[in-house]
């Protein structure tokens, strides 16, 4: 017993490799083509919870991944979309200014064949500073046939009006002397009653024209809104061009004419196409 | 003493657990092509080299009763391959400088080689399944690499645990 157990002691490494090769063979031998047994059915069980705990840290860090991972692709995407739909409001808003700009193009182009004149349509491309509107700068020119003194029209709501009078031009510029300048006289005529006067210009600040040298006669004729047009007289602006609504009445007892204050048919601060009249020319 | 020994082998036994249980698990997220590395057997031969071939086959044994638990072969499959694996690494104890490159590759792929051969003999001794194309064809191969991939890491990490170290200064068998 004691030379066996001196045996072990001294051969201990080989004695325990034997020993477990025998213990690994001899499973081997038992277990082999059994796969449902019963230590392996234990054995399993009890591996399954550290499996189970592992596959779920590994779940969670991957769902934590994956959660970051679609968060900044929906925020990339949200990002795509609010630039397209910048873009497409962008196109809208273009949209819109065109079909504007088309349904004022045609507009004027209806009132160009019912002036019966020829006419150069032109765009305003600035306003010149100092007085209000004083001065307005349209993009046509002599080498599109433009002349001093030629009348300029314009269409608004429907009606056309008078805009003024090109004073200075260049080759490819004009300026025009709106009706609302003080500089400015046209020969006029109230539309319903054929009572004449003059119409000119308020001067800054001022969107009203009056018209003057009225015969006072013509207070018993005439009427808040009644139309004033052009009279043809002075042979500068044709006859028959709207230009103002009567808005107030001022008679004197002293005088034998009247003033009226007329609104402008044209909207001055929203001029965007005009129509340069060629009167030396039918249309 | 004993106290350290008593450390080393539960800290061993608790690598070589959790090893088994990650291959089955997490290690599939690092498959390459469906291959997971055998991240046991790297470090049944680093917990060999350091404690010798006594622990080293009970270490083995321990590890591969747990693989077989968990997977098809039947039992002792495993259990003998890697105390056998185990037990030739630990005779290797002190023999030689392990460097941090060279040695923990070649160890490695030997001992990969060795399970695949091991496994292949055993296959056919107690007529298993699983084919010898199974563990010497090309996804075996695979695996060899990925293990040699891996060994070099695994060896460095493992070297950072202080009672290793301890180990390795003071040599000898547990």
């Amino acid at each position: 017993m004691r030379r066996v157990k001196f045996f072990i002691t001294r051969h201990r490494k080989s004695v325990s490799f034997v020993s477990l090769i025998t213990v690994s063979t001899l499973l081997l031998l038992f277990t082999a083509g059994r796969i449902d047994i019963q230590p392996k059915r234990i054995g399993q069980g009890f591996a399954s919870v550290f499996q189970r705990a592992a596959t779920g840290v590994a779940n969670w860090f991957s769902s934590t991944v994956n959660s970051i991972s679609e968060l900044r692709q929906t925020r990339q995407e949200l990002e795509e979309y609010r630039d397209k739909l910048i873009t497409y409001e962008r196109i809208a808003r273009e949209g819109t200014q065109l079909r504007q700009e088309i349904q004022r193009l045609e507009e004027l182009l209806g009132f160009s064949q019912e002036v019966g004149f020829g006419s150069i349509p032109a765009e305003v491309i600035a306003r010149q500073p100092g007085n209000v509107f004083s001065l307005i700068t349209l993009n046509k020119g002599t080498a599109d046939g433009v002349k001093r003194y030629m009348p300029v029209v314009a269409q608004h709501r429907g009606l056309s009006g008078l805009v003024g009078k090109t004073i200075t031009v260049s080759a490819r510029s004009c300026t025009v002397l709106p009706i609302l300048n003080q500089e400015s006289f046209v020969a006029a005529r109230l539309e319903n009653s054929r009572y004449e006067g003059i119409v000119n210009g308020e001067g800054e600040f001022s969107d009203l024209l009056t018209m003057q040298n009225v015969k006072k006669i013509a207070v018993r004729e005439i009427q808040y809104g009644d139309v004033v047009i052009t009279s043809g007289l002075g042979r500068l602006f044709p006859p028959d061009i709207p230009i103002g609504r009567i808005r107030s009445i001022a008679s004197r007892a002293e005088e034998t004419s009247i003033e009226l204050r007329l609104e402008p048919i044209i909207d001055f601060t929203r001029l965007e196409q005009v129509l340069i009249l060629d009167t030396d020319m039918e249309g | 003493m004993l106290n350290r020994r008593v450390k080393v082998s539960a800290l061993s036994l608790l690598l070589l657990g959790a090893a088994v249980i990650l291959q089955s698990t997490l290690l599939e997220y690092v498959a390459i092509g469906e291959v997971k590395p055998d991240l046991c057997l790297v470090i049944l031969v680093f917990v060999s080299l350091r404690t010798g071939a006594l622990f080293g086959q009970y270490a083995g044994f321990a590890a591969g009763l747990i693989e077989d638990f968990i997977s098809l072969p039947p039992l002792g499959f495993y259990a003998l391959i890697r105390t056998v694996l185990g037990f030739l690494c630990g005779l290797l104890q002190g023999a030689f400088y392990v460097d941090p490159l060279f040695l923990p590759v070649v160890l490695v792929v030997v001992a990969t080689v060795l399970k695949g051969l091991f496994a292949w003999l055993l296959s056919l001794v107690f007529s298993l399944s699983a084919t010898a194309a199974a563990f010497l064809g090309a996804t075996f191969w695979i695996e060899v690499g990925y293990n040699a991939l891996i060994a070099p890491f695994a060896f460095a990490l493992l070297n950072l645990i202080k009672l290793y170290k301890i180990q390795e200064q003071r040599g000898g068998e547990i």
